[in-house]
């Protein structure tokens, strides 16, 4: 016989996926277009990339700390892999032309990304700035030097191969589905299965009491900035595969997405509690409430009222479910 | 020792792929093989401006013949004399006319069209001399294809290259020229939102200027 105590403790266990699991009721009661399949494959493409954002934001928060410069660096590195993929590299002194294909490019992406996230973390743990404002202050630097690699023009036509990464479906799954699934699935080992996932509870845990047991906490913030980073240019690279376009305004506000969909999967903002998964069901809940308002045809002011107030409504939860 | 193995064979793979996707020739090579095959858009835009924009000016329609249309039946009127690449609410028009000078601003010209049976009321209408921008004048043509193209880009420098044939072989002859009261000739293009017309916002980027000799002084 199950007690309403334990009642109440599973729900509050599970309260991301009953808010899902209740949205898509309501939606789907609502909207007659909101329960099919091409739409459910829609809503997973369109989160893939808040997704992939959130697990590195997940990781970041897990650590107490906050990074607010992923959607600046997804359009970083959107752009420099697609001027890479179209332009190559030209090396005047040596009179040699670098030709990059599509892997190539992507690795070099990646690496630029996990490159500003490091460094984004050895200006937290060197110089002990706070991580709102190391990373505030990344958010306007890379968005910068976006534009100054693109004249602020957009960079197009990069190619089919590179555009089935955005577009492509793999034995039925969109491709963005896919990269998303492995991204959370070695986030989601990462974190229950390594001793550096463990270091990263233990981190924002308690910190001192981290550093005490010997974990290097200096380490461990800058790689989970890097991830962070490397994530963020995953994303841009799905985003610039999309359009098929690396947009010098892709991104904007992407942090704030990637924040709420931590939050809204129950991540503490102080760190040391939260998981991998809730970040994914946060970054569903927010995708599908942004289709059903759109199916609804909700006013685009009004959804954004309504994505603030579910925000607001999921700190509040968290917050009385941290106090019982 | 068993990570360190793993780590080096992750790297070796990941070096392996890097290298596989990589191709490394002489920059001169590459240059000379662009130069033969690159698209010119100031050529493209030339030849457009030259043999299709001015010879078929006067297919455009009159401003206040439009200004009547979309009075009384914008639909219709956006129907037949609009061009647009897409389907969306963005049009634009290749509109000719002539008027007197009303005033001389610092981005614009405002005529008042001649008032003519045609519509029930005339609208002042603005001439851009300081930024042209946009694709109204490859757009309004209609004779223009993104389909011509392999890029997208090369579509988008081709506007650019209009552009700059209209600042620099029409807006001299508006810029510190202009007086007011003079008649003036006129043909350009326009960008109007189907969902949202303002016939007193209508702004011309100009391809062709003429003014009345009649009234043209201190020349």
């Amino acid at each position: 016989m199950i007690t309403l105590k334990q009642s109440l403790s599973y729900s509050t266990k599970f309260q991301s996926l009953i808010a899902l699991f209740v949205l898509c009721l309501v939606l789907a009661v609502l909207s007659e277009n909101f329960l099919t399949t091409a739409n459910a494959w829609n809503v997973l493409r369109q989160v893939s990339v808040n997704i992939c954002l959130s697990v590195g934001m997940t990781l970041v928060v897990l650590t107490a700390g906050i990074d607010l410069s992923v959607g600046s660096i997804l359009a970083l590195c959107g752009a420099i892999t697609a001027s890479l993929l179209k332009f190559g590299v030209e090396l005047e002194v040596l009179n040699l032309f670098i030709g990059f294909g599509s892997s190539s490019a992507i690795i070099v992406g990646i690496m630029i990304g996990a490159g500003i996230g490091w460094f984004n973390g050895w200006t937290i743990t060197k110089f002990k700035v706070p991580p709102f404002v190391a990373t505030l202050a990344m958010l306007t630097i890379a968005r910068g030097l976006t534009m100054l690699w693109t004249d602020g023009f957009p960079i197009n036509g990069l190619g089919e191969e590179f555009a089935f990464i955005g577009t492509g479906w793999l034995l039925g799954i969109p491709m963005p589905v896919w990269i998303t699934a492995v991204v959370v699935a070695l986030a989601v080992v990462l974190t229950r299965k390594t001793k550096f996932g463990r270091h990263i509870y233990a981190i924002g845990g308690n910190e001192r009491a981290a550093r005490l047991s010997g974990v290097n906490i200096k380490r461990v913030k800058t790689s989970v900035y890097a991830i962070a980073g490397a994530l963020a240019a995953v994303g841009g690279i799905i985003v610039t595969s999309r359009l098929d376009s690396a947009q010098p305004n892709a991104g904007i506000s992407y942090e704030l997405d990637a924040i709420a969909a931590v939050v809204i999967g129950g991540t503490s903002l102080s760190g040391g509690k939260g998981s991998i998964m809730g970040a994914v069901l946060g970054g569903i809940i927010i995708g599908v409430l942004n289709n059903g308002l759109v199916l609804l045809n909700v006013s685009p002011f009004w959804q954004q009222v309504v994505k603030g107030l579910v925000i607001l409504i999921a700190v509040i939860i968290d917050k009385a479910n941290s106090r019982d | 020792m068993r990570k360190k193995w793993v780590n080096i064979i992750g790297l070796m793979v990941l070096l392996g792929i890097f290298a596989s996707s990589v191709s490394i020739e002489r920059l001169d090579e590459v240059k000379s093989r662009a130069e033969g095959s690159s698209f010119d858009a100031a050529a493209y835009a030339g030849n457009f401006w030259e043999n299709e924009l001015l010879p078929n000016l006067d297919q455009a329609v009159e401003i206040n013949q439009l200004f009547k249309g979309l009075e009384n039946n914008p639909e219709r009127t956006f129907e037949e004399y609009s061009n647009a690449l897409g389907i969306g609410n963005i049009r634009f028009f290749m509109v000719k006319g002539s008027g007197t000078v009303a005033e001389v601003q610092d981005n614009h010209i405002i005529i008042n069209t001649k008032s003519d049976s045609l519509s029930s009321k005339t609208y002042p209408v603005k001439i851009a001399t300081e930024y042209i921008f946009g694709n109204a004048v490859r757009d309004a043509s209609g004779k223009i294809s993104l389909t011509e193209f392999k890029e997208t880009m090369d579509f988008n420098m081709v506007s650019a290259e209009i552009n700059k044939l209209v600042r620099e072989g029409v807006i001299p002859q508006l810029n510190g020229r202009t007086k007011e009261g003079e008649i003036i000739k006129f043909a350009g293009a326009i960008e109007m939102n189907k969902r949202q017309v303002d016939l007193r916002a209508v702004e011309i980027i100009p391809v062709l200027v003429q003014y009345n000799s009649k009234t043209r002084r201190n020349e």
